[in-house]
């Protein structure tokens, strides 16, 4: 498994889930299956069916020491958020606060139409005219979107907003993507962003690879490290600490919305064998970089690595 | 699709094979997620499947290959249901609820239609609480949404006519409502005209439109998204056959004198043309009220020339002939019969090549 998954956790809920793996084919399965059924819970941890990164079997990635001022970035994607509400029962209120907002109606795929981009190119329409109407109309459809996705929605994936201050005041889609290694994001996509203080989504976690399913374009932190951290999608790029929280529901969601919509453009993405494993090994590069190097302390400078944290895994000298 | 996938290119190469070796067994596999590429986003194995199916060069072929593997999932998978009547595992609930999004991407196929509908059937005789697991909440709204573009004859008409009607209690008004609504409305613009095409173009059923609009007003009304769902509904209409505005104008205007002031309002919304006529139907003296009045007094000398047994007899043929219209009508009993007719083997299918050529004409 990973390292950052506890022994509690593997004997847990992970083991009742994985019960029955015999060869890997059903490991996918049977891990596809505890992302749907354990993660994408509530994020209410009061909750007895919580989602499970905030069990206490996975204390051990409960981040502490960061400055409730701290600020996170979390992206997301209008069409993947609009393609998950369209199989729910929110599709037709969606639907409604879209057109309301943009003034563009989503009009339905017709029947006997083998189209794959249907739903994509009717955003891209109202996608321009909410940009048309501003960033208030922006805001208000993510807070709207945000309540939408239910308690099902998975905890937010966020990085430090001064790791990426420059990539995001440059309003460019794929600097987002390379730098927060959104490589399951596609040209042409519509990205939101929300910019907030990490006292708004406490308590903070280190990632692992269970919250991230199956995604290629997670390395899991070397061990002793803090922070999850991302894979970037151009070698020698910089990569940002990241960490898991709630999502941001009702009048937040809408006010910590940047209120810009950013269309990702055509970039090359590592999308095969073997760019994805030249990207991976790289990542040992950018550990020691990132962690022997000098580091800059994310926001204020008063988050600091640890003796453990800098000696992380890493050989004495840059490979 | 606009991006091409390396991993989604090789999927899309396995389905094919999949297809050509009518490999059953290895579809239900995909769908339960094995053998997928790890694309990341957390998505769903029908998606990564759709997203596969349109990197296909023969993309049209590959979809209706599909859609008769997944007949046979569907009818296997209703037939369990039926006789087992008690909880699903996780595993297959994940499997049904990614066959009915798969199949709501595919281009209708009879024997896609008879498995959604015998699979309707078998799930109707679940507890409340069992369905609600297995359609992923109380309206089974993935299995409507499949149903509405899988359908390759009318059977379902009445059906769709009860979920925009509602119970006689009422129902909930609720985000989920709000959502079957539409998806009925939708499934019912989507029935296919009969077979052999109308000669004359009749590709629009007026009637079941009009019948459909008055029952979603009714089911609307009062609530304070009435006003935009009947306005959605109608665009929906306008979008389903690609007409002129005169077109609706023309076959609009005879009825919408009879039709509730909500209903009307947004009809002349979608339609401005028809406001001239309108106005001449509501004022007072106007043509269309003389018209009306010779209509009426033609009916009462009609009905004063029948005696008491003719008249009863005319109701009942009248009936009768309502029933007949009506004859696959799949709720209550009829669902409860109805069976799956794949065995081990997919039939070609006569509607299928129905479908290809469905909403074309006039």
């Amino acid at each position: 498994m990973d390292h950052r998954v506890s022994r509690e956790r593997e004997t847990g809920d992970l083991r009742r889930r994985l019960r029955g793996v015999k060869e890997l084919d059903d490991w996918w399965q049977h891990r596809g299956r505890y992302f749907l059924e354990e993660i994408c819970l509530s994020s209410d941890s009061a909750l007895a069916e919580c989602s499970a990164y905030l069990r206490s079997t996975n204390l051990s990635n409960r981040i502490v020491r960061v400055p409730g001022f701290e600020r996170l970035v979390h992206v997301g994607s209008l069409n993947a958020t609009l393609r998950w509400l369209s199989w729910t029962s929110q599709w037709s209120d969606v639907r409604r606060k879209l057109r309301h907002e943009s003034g563009v109606r989503l009009a339905d795929r017709p029947p006997g139409v083998l189209d794959g981009d249907w739903l994509d190119r009717q955003l891209d329409a109202v996608a321009k005219g909410l940009g048309a109407r501003g960033e208030d109309a922006i805001r208000r459809v993510a807070g709207f979107l945000a309540d939408a996705s239910g308690e099902s929605e998975p905890p937010w994936w966020a990085c430090f907003s001064d790791e990426i201050r420059g990539v995001l005041s440059s309003g460019t889609a794929a600097g987002l993507c390379i730098a927060l290694g959104l490589g399951h994001r596609r040209p042409g996509e519509w990205l939101m962003a929300w910019e907030y203080q990490v006292e708004h989504v406490e308590p903070i976690f280190r990632p692992t690879v269970l919250e991230a399913n199956d995604s290629a374009y997670h390395h899991p932190s070397p061990p002793g490290y803090t922070f999850g951290i991302t894979m970037p999608l151009r070698p020698g790029a910089r990569a940002c600490r990241e960490v898991l929280h709630r999502p941001l529901r009702g009048d937040q969601a809408a006010e910590l919305c940047t209120g810009r919509l950013l269309q990702v453009e055509d970039f090359a993405i590592p999308d095969d064998t073997k760019a994805l494993a030249a990207l991976r090994s790289s990542m040992r590069g950018i550990f020691c970089e990132n962690l022997l190097g000098p580091v800059r302390s994310p926001g204020s400078g008063a988050m600091a690595f640890s003796h453990d944290e800098t000696q992380a895994s890493c050989p004495s000298r840059p490979l | 699709m606009r991006h091409k996938h390396p991993a989604l290119h090789a999927l899309s190469d396995s389905l094919a094979a999949v297809v050509a070796a009518q490999d059953e067994k290895r579809l239900r596999e995909l769908l339960q997620g094995r053998a997928l590429p790890a694309l990341g986003g957390g998505l769903p194995a029908s998606e990564i499947i759709r997203q596969a199916l349109y990197q296909a060069t023969k993309a049209h072929s590959l979809a209706r290959g599909l859609a008769a593997l997944l007949a046979r999932i569907v009818c296997a998978e209703a037939q369990t249901l039926r006789k087992k009547r008690s909880a699903l595992g996780a595993d297959r609930r994940r499997l049904l609820l990614d066959s009915l999004r798969l199949a709501a991407e595919l281009p209708a196929q009879a024997d896609l239609s008879h498995a959604l509908r015998d699979f309707l059937s078998a799930v109707q005789h679940l507890a409340a609480t069992e369905r609600f697991q297995l359609c992923a909440g109380p309206h089974c709204l993935p299995l409507w949404e499949a149903l509405s573009y899988q359908q390759t004859d009318s059977s379902l008409e009445a059906a769709w006519l009860d979920l925009l009607q509602g119970s006689p209690e009422g129902e909930e008004w609720t985000p989920g409502r709000r959502t079957l609504l539409l998806i009925a409305w939708r499934g019912l613009l989507w029935i296919p005209p009969p077979e052999p095409n109308p000669a004359r173009g009749e590709v629009v059923s007026f009637d079941r439109v009009e019948t459909g609009l008055l029952a979603l007003a009714a089911a609307v009304r009062g609530h304070e998204e009435a006003g935009d769902l009947l306005r959605e509904a109608l665009e929906i209409l306008r979008d389903t056959f690609p007409r002129s505005a005169e077109f609706w104008e023309e076959n609009l205007r005879p009825r919408i004198g009879s039709w509730p002031e909500d209903l009307r309002e947004k009809a002349l919304e979608v339609w401005p043309g028809l406001h001239s006529h309108n106005a001449s139907a509501h004022g007072s003296g106007g043509d269309a009220m003389n018209d009306l009045g010779q209509r009426l007094t033609q009916e009462q000398e009609f009905v004063a020339s029948l005696r008491p047994e003719t008249t009863v007899a005319a109701l009942n043929a009248a009936l009768n002939a309502a029933v007949d219209r009506s004859a696959p009508v799949l709720s209550g009993s009829a669902l409860a019969t109805s069976t799956c007719p794949l065995s081990s083997t997919v039939r070609p299918s006569r509607s299928s090549r129905t479908s290809s050529s469905r909403h074309q004409g006039s």
